[in-house]
């Protein structure tokens, strides 16, 4: 017989390859069962005693304890925290999407502008410090001088029309980048400063260019309560706001191009 | 500002630089297996036409007749032309001149001075063997040559010294130590297309007879000792064959599976007769004149030149694509003599049919044209009844209806040249213009023809 037969027909390489397809099916359950520690059981019509989780099943919870105290466990078993938006469905059919209702769609977390209800404490180094703060806070971080410094720059909307300067520059400790531009917005009823994530900028011919919100939407967006820190809460509604941007800043947006 | 002016000048030097290798679009592609196979030969339209530039073969000599005493009874010093007749011995040795030394001319081979039947010059000696030699491919290796056949002129080119000939590799440096063995292999030779490859692929395929096959025949190891370096010293010499004939590989393969022969081309069976001749002729007819050449004719280790794929196709899938010297010289062929169709004999025969081979993108008759129509016209004028039917062919490149206004023009051409013989025009027939098969190397010398059948 040849070398590596079995039988006539069975060899070692095909004995291999089974092996490897059982393990290779095994490992496609774990990982979909991994995949389940968020978002599950799924939201749905049926009766609420149907617990909607689809095969393989949610797995058991797994916990987290973090490094400032307190633990997270996944899945947590708490239901969705936006039981109750402001928005109502487009139409009466199961799968209809959600229009937002409220005076103005970009504050009602609602689509591109919907945020997650985080923590409302501030992220934190690893030794315990304030992670994000603006540069008067950590004097020892400067922009590189070979960067433009963008502090002093006008921040222009979509519409070109300008929204505020900049007032300074807010920095990730741990990772030593920007993650925040501070903008500075003229008759700010609700406070002179707003704060502008780095990722939705484009600093170019010495001005801030923002793409997502009109140069008049930078006086809405909320407000951070502590002049020298931002909580994650908090990042996730800023986020959210300028996210909003994208669908509801000028009406053409929403509409298909044709 | 000045420092990105700088960086983008030096990116753009870079792109330039790596820009280095590359070929412009359009290429030419020629499908050569089932669809969606992949097997198909991508030709660079600019570099075939230089290449076809230095593959023009050149005029054949008159026909002369092939009456009278034989060559052997008059001269004293003929072993091997000697059943020919005196005046296509004469032939042959002013095609000889033309083919080999046409600057030299006959003082390359016979001494100055000196009687021409003696073996003065070492040239000679070399020459007669090589005159057995053409004989014995052009009678013996039809499996690779077919009819085409090979001349002096498919390998010398009007040189004395063949352009591609082989020398066995010095033996690698063999010192001590961790560096000092390269194996034959790991530095970037022409011989395999510069790559890394054993760099001598000929010695041991083409002189020696090395095992080419290291592909097993069964799914599991049952006895195959092959090993990944003698596949790579196979790799080598697939290589040569292929830059050689200007393919790739799925001109013989499919690369599914290089070794089975049902998934080939038949160009690969005409592949494997091609090495069986390669090898015989190194070990039959060159390497037993090692002694013969100078000293300075021979290689780093003493060896002769010897014979590879690309001595004589120089990069052509055939050598000269195609085209046939030996038709012109039947004196090349040994064992069964083929005699020599003397233009005045011709018109006793009955004359079926004549072809006429036009230059590229010409359609006015070459200067044999009147030689070729000649028996023709002859076998028309003595039977009334006849009627000559005129096809012209066209290669399958390029556009389709430049191909066939050409092959019109050229159909038109023969019919003047007919007319002009005193041909009457209602005996004249043009058939509709036809595409030859698709040819391979995209432009077909063949295919470039007129053909005069009689009806």
């Amino acid at each position: 017989m040849e070398t590596g037969a079995i039988t006539g027909y069975i060899d070692v390489a095909q004995v291999a390859l089974y092996v490897f397809w059982v393990f290779f099916a095994g490992l496609i359950y774990y990982l979909h069962q991994e995949n389940k520690r968020e978002g599950y059981p799924l939201e749905s019509e049926r009766s609420a005693h149907v617990r909607v989780q689809g095969w393989p099943p949610i797995p058991s919870p797994k916990t987290f304890r973090l490094q400032h105290g307190g633990s997270s466990s996944a899945p947590n078993g708490q239901p969705s925290p936006q039981q109750h938006l402001a928005a109502e469905p487009t139409g009466p059919w199961l799968g209809a999407p959600l229009r937002p209702t409220g005076r103005n769609p970009m504050l009602d977390g609602v689509g591109p502008g919907a945020y997650a209800l985080r923590a409302d404490v501030a992220d934190k180094t690893f030794e315990g410090r304030t992670k994000i703060v603006p540069l008067r806070v950590a004097p020892d971080f400067d922009v590189s001088a070979k960067d433009p410094d963008p502090r002093g720059m006008r921040v222009v909307g979509a519409d070109g029309v300008v929204g505020g300067t900049v007032h300074d520059l807010w920095v990730d400790r741990s990772e030593v980048l920007f993650r925040y531009l501070e903008v500075a917005v003229p008759n700010a009823a609700r406070g002179p400063h707003v704060l502008l994530p780095m990722n939705f900028t484009r600093i170019k011919n010495g001005r801030v260019v923002v793409k997502s919100i009109l140069g008049s939407q930078f006086a809405d967006v909320p407000r951070h309560r502590n002049p020298d820190q931002v909580t994650l809460l908090e990042e996730e509604k800023i986020m959210a706001y300028y996210g909003a941007g994208t669908l509801y800043a000028t009406a053409d947006r929403q509409e298909p191009l044709v | 500002m000045r420092r990105a002016t700088h960086t983008s000048l030096a990116l753009a030097l870079a792109a330039l630089l790596m820009l280095g290798g590359c070929e412009r679009p359009p290429v030419d592609s020629v499908q050569h297996g089932y669809r969606g196979t992949g097997m198909d030969q991508l030709y660079n339209p600019r570099t075939l036409e230089a290449q076809a530039a230095a593959n023009q073969v050149p005029e054949p000599l008159p026909a002369v007749s092939a009456e009278g005493p034989r060559a052997k009874d008059v001269f004293k010093n003929v072993q091997v032309l000697g059943d020919s007749s005196v005046a296509e011995f004469t032939r042959t040795m002013a095609a000889m001149t033309a083919w080999v030394a046409p600057e030299q001319g006959c003082v390359y081979c016979h001494a100055a001075g000196k009687d021409l039947s003696e073996d003065a010059l070492y040239t000679k000696v070399v020459a007669r063997k090589m005159l057995e030699m053409t004989r014995h491919i052009n009678t013996d290796f039809k499996s690779h040559v077919a009819d085409t056949g090979v001349t002096c002129f498919t390998c010398h080119r009007g040189q004395p010294v063949p352009a591609q000939t082989w020398f066995s590799a010095p033996p690698h440096r063999q010192t001590a130590g961790m560096v000092g063995d390269d194996a034959g292999q790991n530095s970037p030779a022409k011989t395999v297309g510069l790559t890394s490859l054993p760099y001598d692929p000929f010695t041991a395929y083409l002189s020696q007879a090395a095992d080419i096959r290291v592909v097993g025949s069964t799914p599991l190891p049952s006895g195959n000792r092959k090993s990944i370096k003698q596949t790579e010293g196979t790799y080598g010499l697939m290589v040569h064959m292929s830059e050689s004939l200007g393919v790739n590989c799925t001109y013989c393969h499919n690369s599914r599976s290089f070794s089975t022969w049902d998934q080939s081309t038949p160009q690969r069976m005409t592949a494997w007769h091609g090495i069986r001749m390669a090898r015989d002729l190194n070990v039959s007819y060159l390497e037993p004149l090692t002694s013969v050449f100078p000293a300075a004719r021979n290689g780093p280790t003493g060896d002769v030149a010897k014979i590879n794929c690309s001595t004589c196709h120089q990069g052509a899938y055939k050598p000269l694509y195609g085209a046939s010297l030996l038709k012109d010289h039947p004196e090349l062929v040994g064992g069964t003599r083929v005699s020599v169709a003397a233009p005045a004999a011709a018109g006793a025969t009955a004359v079926q049919s004549a072809v006429l081979f036009f230059d590229v993108g010409s359609s006015s008759l070459a200067g044999d044209a009147e030689t070729t129509l000649a028996p023709v016209i002859r076998a028309l004028q003595s039977s009334p009844d006849a009627k000559a039917v005129l096809s012209g062919y066209h290669s399958a490149a390029g556009t389709l209806s430049q191909n066939q206004g050409l092959a019109k023009q050229r159909a038109f051409a023969v019919r003047d040249a007919l007319k002009a013989a005193g041909i009457a025009d209602d005996r004249i027939v043009l058939e509709k213009p036809q595409s030859a098969e698709a040819n391979l190397a995209g432009e077909d010398p063949a295919a470039r023809r007129v053909e005069v059948a009689l009806r």
